[in-house]
C-alpha cells in the first residue's frame, strides 16, 4: 500500500522518458511482478524531428483490461525532446513497468538511467531511507510529516503545498539534496541525469524481502 | 390444608434468588441490527447477580438492583468515500535535461473498513416478578417470571461506548495511506453519523434480549423423592410423591414467600 519503489507502478507514482533522437520507440507493458520477463506486445512511439520549439509532455495512462495491462494511446507521434509520462488509470492496475528501445538507447522503468524521472506521492508519516535496490551507492531520504489543519487557513495553505514537490536529481554516484521533507500526499520527484540503471526503492523494503 | 408448609423471609428469598442466578450461568446472544446509518454483527453475554427481593402480596417479588454483567462485541463497515474525498493536484516542477514534468491529477478512492468494537459493563435493575410453580417433567419447580420489561439505564453505557467507536475507528482507518491530515474529521464524522441514539438503538434492544421473559428459578423437587431405602427384598424403599405445589405471598408480621406442599406416600 503506498510503497516506494520504482520497480513496480502503482497508482499514483509516474515514470517519464526523455526522448532527445528522432526514430521509432518500442516498449511493452509489464506486470512488476513477472521481474525481467517482457511481453511480446510491443507498442510504439514516433519521435519526428521538429523545427525549434519548447519541448512538450504526452501522456500515456496504463489500464487492466480483460487482464492484459493496456497503454492508451496505444501510439504517439512526438517531437524531438518531447518527454512521454505514463502512469496507472486507477488502483484497479496492478504494479507494472514500462520498458523499451529508443533511438537513443534502452530505457526501463524498474532500472532507471539518464532522461528518466520517477515520482511517488507519500501517503504516511515518517522517515523513509530510499536505495538502489540494484547496489549502487545512492540513497537519500524523504522525511514526511502529518499537517495539522484545524483552521481554514491551515487547509488553504496544505491544498497549496500539495501543488509543490520536492526533487532529488541523481548524477552517477551524486544525490542532491540528500534529504527532502515534505508533507503527507505531497509528491517526490527523482530525475536521473546520468545513472546506470538504478532504483528508487524503501529500504525497509529491502530488508523484509 | 397442605400438608407441608415452608416459609422464606425477604432475606432467605434474596438467597434463594442469589442462588437461582448462579443457577442460570452466563447466556449468549448473538444477531445484527442497526447502529445509525450502519448495520452491525454482534455477539453479547449476559450473566445476573445480587439484587435485593421484596415480597409484596399477594403474588410479587420485587426484585430491587439485579445486576446484568455483559460483555457486547460488535463490528460494522464503512466505506469511507461516503465520508471523504481527497484529490492530490497536479504538481508541476521544472527539472535539469528533462524540462518541466507535470503529474497527474489523482483522486483517493478510499477503502471500506470493518470496525470491532469490545464492551463489558453492568446495568442494574429493578422488576416485579411473579411466582410460577409448575411441573416439568418429574421434577417440581418454582420460577419467578419478570412481569413487562424493566427501564434499563443504558445512557452511560451508550456515551462510553461513543467513546470507544471514536478510538476504534481512529486505529483502523489511521494506517490508510493520504488520510493523515483528514483523521480527525473522518472519526468524528463517522462517529456523528452514528451518534448516542444509533448506539442506544443498538444497545437497548440486545439487552432486553436478556431480560424479557426473563426467569429465575428458585425453587426445585423431585416429584418423587425417597424416605427411607429399601433394606430387604420384601421391605421397599418409602416415597413421597408431591403431588402438588404452590406459591404465593402473605404477610403476617412480615411479608413470606410462602409454599405449600400437598403430598401422597
Amino acid at each position: 500500500m503506498n510503497s516506494l519503489d520504482s520497480r513496480s507502478l502503482r497508482f499514483g507514482d509516474t515514470f517519464t522518458q526523455l526522448f532527445p533522437k528522432s526514430g521509432r520507440v518500442s516498449y511493452s507493458i509489464d506486470f512488476a511482478a513477472r521481474g525481467k520477463f517482457r511481453t511480446e506486445n510491443k507498442y510504439h512511439i514516433e519521435v519526428k524531428k521538429t523545427r525549434e520549439r519548447t519541448p512538450a509532455q504526452h501522456n500515456v495512462v496504463v489500464r487492466l483490461k480483460d487482464g492484459v495491462l493496456v497503454p492508451e494511446p496505444s501510439s504517439l507521434e512526438i517531437g524531438l525532446g518531447d518527454r512521454v509520462l505514463w502512469s496507472a488509470a486507477d488502483n484497479s492496475v496492478p504494479g507494472f513497468t514500462v520498458s523499451g528501445e529508443s533511438a537513443a538507447g534502452e530505457f526501463d522503468s524498474s532500472a532507471l538511467s539518464e532522461g528518466s524521472v520517477y515520482t511517488h506521492p507519500f501517503g504516511l508519516p515518517g522517515d523513509y531511507t530510499w536505495i538502489d535496490a540494484n547496489g549502487s551507492k545512492v540513497s537519500g531520504v524523504v522525511s514526511v510529516t502529518v499537517p495539522k489543519l484545524e483552521l481554514q487557513r491551515d487547509v488553504t495553505a496544505y491544498q497549496k503545498r500539495l501543488t509543490t514537490g520536492a526533487v532529488f536529481i541523481i548524477d552517477k554516484a551524486k544525490v542532491e539534496p540528500s534529504k527532502v521533507e515534505i508533507m503527507v500526499g505531497q509528491t517526490v520527484f527523482w530525475v536521473i541525469k546520468k545513472a546506470g540503471g538504478i532504483t528508487i526503492t524503501d529500504r525497509q523494503l529491502i530488508q523484509q524481502s | 390444608m397442605p400438608d407441608i408448609v415452608l416459609a422464606a423471609d425477604n432475606n432467605a428469598a434474596t438467597r434463594l434468588l442469589h442462588d437461582a442466578e448462579t443457577m442460570l450461568g452466563t447466556l449468549v446472544r448473538s444477531g445484527s441490527g442497526s447502529l445509525g446509518p450502519f448495520r452491525a454483527d454482534w455477539s453479547a453475554s449476559a450473566s445476573f447477580a445480587n439484587g435485593e427481593v421484596e415480597l409484596l402480596t399477594p403474588n410479587i417479588v420485587r426484585v430491587k438492583d439485579c445486576e446484568i454483567h455483559y460483555n457486547l462485541s460488535f463490528n460494522f463497515s464503512v466505506n469511507l468515500n461516503d465520508f471523504l474525498h481527497f484529490c492530490i493536484p497536479q504538481v508541476c516542477v521544472e527539472l535539469p535535461v528533462i524540462g518541466e514534468v507535470c503529474t497527474p491529477e489523482h483522486c483517493i478512492d478510499w477503502p471500506t473498513v470493518t470496525i470491532p468494537i469490545s464492551y463489558s459493563d453492568v446495568i442494574k435493575f429493578t422488576a416485579d416478578f411473579t411466582l410460577n410453580p409448575h411441573l416439568v417433567g418429574s421434577t417440581w419447580l418454582i420460577d419467578i417470571v419478570i412481569a413487562g420489561i424493566p427501564n434499563l439505564q443504558i445512557s452511560p453505557a451508550a456515551a462510553a461506548i461513543i467513546s470507544l467507536l471514536g478510538i476504534a475507528i481512529g486505529a483502523v482507518i489511521s494506517l490508510i495511506p493520504f488520510i493523515g491530515p483528514f483523521l480527525g474529521a473522518a472519526v468524528a464524522a463517522i462517529v456523528v453519523a452514528i451518534g448516542i441514539a444509533g448506539v442506544t438503538g443498538l444497545l437497548g434492544p440486545i439487552l432486553s434480549l436478556f431480560v424479557s421473559g426473563r426467569t429465575f428459578t428458585i425453587y426445585r423437587r423431585p416429584r418423587v423423592f425417597q424416605v427411607l431405602p429399601a433394606t430387604l427384598p420384601l421391605d421397599p424403599a418409602v416415597n413421597i410423591v408431591l403431588k402438588s405445589i404452590g406459591a404465593s405471598v402473605k404477610k403476617s408480621d412480615e411479608s413470606e414467600l410462602v409454599i405449600e406442599v400437598d403430598i401422597t406416600a
